[in-house]
């Protein structure tokens, strides 16, 4: 008996939606009852469903036998994995465990649109994408997303409470949000740089103004905007930080928002509703 | 002292000219600066649109502005210089160039003027053609913002002394994105895009140029040698046949689901009636067979089903069914053999006697509705009295075929497909008139017959009887062969109890299966396994019974809601890889052979070809983009330069100096 792969496929998108509420619940009613022994087992839960969340990229990427980040629906089962990265990284270096919620409703959020917007079938990789670049240029520009999802975060909690500082470290919000703005842009810089290199040998030109192009344009300036604003006396803090957190918004319209442009159905890519 | 700072102290800027604190910047009166500067470009881009091809425009006032302008920044070169290489004109710049950009995005660019004015109506497409929003891009204003940026970086390069170690990263990133500019600079003036049209065979010696939004324009450019396209072909997957259900969605059609075979053997339900289907078989190359099964007694038929192999080597199956006219022979056109199939011999009707054709011609009075009487007549001989008329049968025809050209009847062949003739019908006391009859459609429009005077008239062929050269007979009963030349019985043997044998010396066919009562059953078969016929062998299940249907490929059977339909038809986008292999000609003789495909362009002599289009309907045509880009490797090292920028600039100094300090300590 063939166990179908969008059975199989469903069963790990509801134990994963399942994971990371349980993740959520684990860290409310241990940061509630201030029990330790939960929030470490929200953290191990998490864990767990990024390694789940692994485990469904790989058996699609079998499946489809090749790179799952073709469709819409495919970069939202690989986003919250990217977003589980960046979440255990800081956490490994910081102990940040206040970003588990926050990450497990982010995970949340991206499988349940993929849930109500599945794919009618595996998709053929068309061509142009069939490029040794392609990997690296998703895989670099959705790490760099999961980072900037985190740094938005962290300036919300560092206009929230500024005065926290944690108790390992002794750093606040701030400087944490700051480092994930870091790890962001370095990553945004080269996703942009590779998928320019790679549009080059696919269709001629590193640049070409398309829509998508120039909202990754816009989310680096943006960013780029924090990186200068913060160093301008009296720019620090609050309002750097609530520069930062909007210049997430420049990154969530790049990602989801092409649909909405005029300029949309000329452009390469703008993922396709099936 | 300016109003800035850095975070950490250790680099503190090095600052080279003695700045006023009344002049110092801050952010909020730099972004309104930023601001007026890019309505500035935005006016001087205007205005030099306007001025252009009038005196205004000439090179002495490019010239005296470009000084007046250079002598205004000397002037206050002091407070210019430090606001330029100010963070928060940085931050304005950036900001500007930001929210250009996303402008660039929201309003339709480069459309043609007509198409602007009916997207945004007369009063926004010109308010936003007068501050050149209609083309962000390539507009005056965007530009001068790239050049202010270039500027400014360079500034801070300088000013912070960029050449010193301990600024390499900021160096990098800086420079980087200079360079970059710089690159694009290049690439817009010595660059160019063009497109070649090209058939197999054929050799491009130019290209058609494109404009900024990839318009073809009316300019070819000469490549300086010869590209000559050897082939073009279309790599494709292997079919992946799969069944679709496509909602009704709007206008149009949407898949909603899809299920490999695999997965489509397990019941599925589909649609909103409630049916559920699911896959038994597919078959790649269908075909509906006849077997030849024991039927229950008095029901079936004598059959006989046999095999034969034509002088191609195709293999034909066919079934002959004893006492059924025009089902129990089959001719073999290389013996001249009729082959037959009888269960008793006193079935057999085949005799020597010949009879001739014959042409009947039927008559009636026009208007009545009494029984035809019938006349023989012999074409282009004699005439009758036919109920009161004078007829003659004038021409036969036994394939007859109009001409519309000349107005006259012919026969395209000698075989009786369309037997017609022509007759000449008088009247008693009336003038002769000739028409014709045919045999296959009485009276063409009155199914009755064709009225000509007061005669209705109809025509009957009947063929003529002749042995055939050869006739064979296989009785069923008595399992004999009986061979007859010219209806008259040669050779009498036994069926070959061998049933790979030939049933008869000359006729390349034998026995698959005999039996006195049988009856056919149609069983689907795939007769190669390539893609040419597929064909769904499904099971639909709706309100308990279960239904069998074949689904042609493509072809949409409803799930009974008028909104969804199932298809079995293979996954799309199918194309693995477009190719044209390519010869470069240089001087008459061709030089290499390259193949050019998507994200692999051929370079050569100073361009790069790529693998642009198709035709679906023109398998020959290739469409190949031509670029030329000299700024390329400036863009590409400043790309190089930015990533080492970032990555020094985040990773790479902060730990070296965490190194240093730990040394220190």
């Amino acid at each position: 008996m063939i166990v179908e792969h969008t059975v199989r496929e469903q069963t790990l998108l509801i134990s994963l939606l399942a994971a990371h509420s349980a993740a959520i619940l684990l860290w409310v009613a241990g940061t509630a009852s201030r029990r330790k022994a939960l929030v470490t087992a929200s953290v191990w839960t998490f864990a767990a469903a990024f390694a789940l969340n692994g485990v469904l990229i790989v058996d699609r990427w079998l499946e489809a036998g090749r790179a799952p980040f073709k469709t819409l629906y495919e970069t939202l089962l690989f986003y919250p994995w990217c977003v589980g990265v960046a979440t255990l990284i800081l956490l490994a270096l910081h102990r940040l465990r206040v970003l588990i919620p926050f990450s497990s409703a982010a995970c949340i959020a991206g499988l349940a649109y993929a849930m109500a917007k599945p794919d009618v079938e595996i998709v053929n990789l068309p061509p142009a994408l069939q490029s040794a670049w392609f990997v690296p240029h998703v895989v670099t520009y959705f790490i760099a997303y999961g980072a900037l999802f985190l740094s938005f975060v962290l300036a919300v909690l560092a206009i929230a409470r500024p005065a926290w500082r944690s108790e390992e470290t002794g750093k606040g919000f701030e400087e944490h949000a700051h480092g994930a703005v870091m790890f962001g842009f370095t990553a945004l810089t080269l996703g942009v740089v590779m998928g320019a290199v790679w549009g080059k040998e696919a269709w001629g030109d590193y640049w070409t103004w398309d829509p998508k192009e120039n909202w990754a344009l816009v989310s680096w300036l943006a960013y780029l905007v924090y990186l200068h604003v913060r160093m301008v006396r009296g720019w620090t803090g609050r309002r750097a930080m609530a520069v930062c957190a909007s210049s997430f918004a420049a990154v969530v319209f790049t990602y989801l928002g092409m649909s909405l442009l005029p300029t949309a159905s000329e452009s390469l890519h703008v993922y396709q509703q099936p | 002292m300016r109003d800035i700072h850095f975070q950490e102290p250790a680099r503190s800027m090095n600052i080279r000219l003695k700045i006023d604190p009344a002049t110092a910047v801050r952010i909020r009166s730099s972004v309104l600066g930023v601001f007026v500067v890019t309505s500035a470009l935005v006016a001087a881009g205007q205005a030099w649109s306007a001025a252009r091809g009038t005196a205004l425009a000439s090179p002495g006032a490019i010239v005296a502005a470009g000084l007046l302008a250079l002598g205004a920044a000397a002037v206050f070169r002091r407070p210019l210089y430090a606001w330029l290489v100010s963070l928060p004109f940085s931050v304005g710049l950036l900001g500007a160039i930001l929210f250009a950009t996303a402008l660039g995005t929201v309003i339709v660019q480069g459309a043609p003027p007509e198409a602007f004015t009916a997207k945004y109506g007369t009063f926004l497409a010109g308010a936003f053609r007068a501050v050149g929003l209609e083309d962000v891009f390539h507009s005056f204003a965007f530009r001068g913002l790239m050049a202010l940026l270039a500027l400014s970086l360079a500034l801070v390069v300088v000013d912070r002394r960029g050449w010193r170690r301990s600024e390499w990263c900021f160096s990098l990133n800086h420079a980087g994105i200079i360079v970059i500019l710089a690159g694009g600079l290049v690439g817009s003036f010595s660059g160019m895009k063009g497109f070649i049209d090209i058939h197999q065979g054929q050799v491009a010696r130019s290209f058609v140029l494109r404009d900024r939004f990839d318009r073809p324009t009316s300019q070819s450019i000469p490549l300086g040698f010869g590209l000559r396209l050897d082939k073009f072909e279309i790599e494709r997957l292997p079919p992946e046949f799969r069944l679709y259900v496509y909602r009704k969605d709007g206008s149009g059609f949407k898949p909603a689901s899809s299920r490999g075979m695999a997965e489509a053997t397990a019941w599925t339900e589909a649609g909103e009636a409630g049916r559920s289907y699911r896959l038994i078989a597919a078959y790649p190359d269908f075909e509906m067979t006849t077997e030849v099964r024991d039927a229950p007694e008095g029901t079936g038929a004598p059959c006989l089903q046999l095999k034969a192999v034509d002088r191609d080597g195709n293999i034909h199956s066919f079934t002959l069914v004893a006492g059924e006219a025009g089902r129990d022979a089959a001719f073999f056109p290389e013996s001249r053999t009729v082959l037959r199939f009888a269960w008793e011999e006193s079935a057999i009707r085949i005799s020597a006697e010949t009879a001739p054709e014959r042409h009947i011609v039927m008559f009636r009075r026009a208007g009545t509705k009494g029984a035809f009487e019938e006349a023989a007549m012999t074409p282009g001989e004699g005439r009758a009295s036919l109920g009161g008329s004078d007829v003659a049968v004038l021409a036969w025809y036994p394939d007859f075929a109009y001409d519309s050209a000349t107005k006259t009847g012919s026969s395209r062949s000698p075989e009786p497909r369309n037997p017609a003739v022509r007759v000449s019908i008088q009247p008693a006391g009336g003038p002769a008139v000739e028409d014709y009859l045919f045999a296959n459609n009485p009276g063409y429009g009155d199914a009755d017959g064709t009225t000509i005077g007061d005669l209705q008239l109809r025509y009957r062929y009947e063929p003529g009887r002749k042995p055939a050269d050869r006739d064979v007979v296989v009785v069923g009963a008595t399992e004999e062969v009986l061979d007859f030349r010219h209806g008259v019985l040669k050779e009498r043997g036994a069926l070959p109890a061998k049933r790979t044998d030939k049933i008869a010396r000359g006729v390349n066919a034998t026995v698959v299966r005999m039996s006195a009562c049988a009856e056919e059953v149609h069983v689907p078969v795939t007769r190669s396994r390539k893609w040419r016929n597929p064909v769904a062998e499904i099971e639909m299940r709706a309100s308990g019974k279960v239904e069998k249907k074949f689904l042609k490929a493509g072809m949409p059977l409803d799930l009974g809601d008028g909104r969804n339909s199932l298809v079995f038809q293979p996954k799309p986008d199918d194309v693995k890889s477009y190719r044209s292999q390519v010869s470069v000609i240089f001087e008459g003789e061709p030089v290499s052979k390259e193949t050019i495909s998507v994200n692999h362009p051929l370079s050569f002599g100073g361009y790069r070809f790529y693998q642009s289009s198709f035709r679906r309907e023109d398998p020959s045509y290739s469409g190949i983009l031509v670029v030329k880009d000299p700024g390329l490797p400036l863009a590409y090292a400043g790309f190089v330069m930015i990533c080492l920028g970032a990555i020094g600039r985040f990773y790479l100094q902060p730990w070296l100096q965490k190194r240093r300090q730990r040394q220190v300590a």
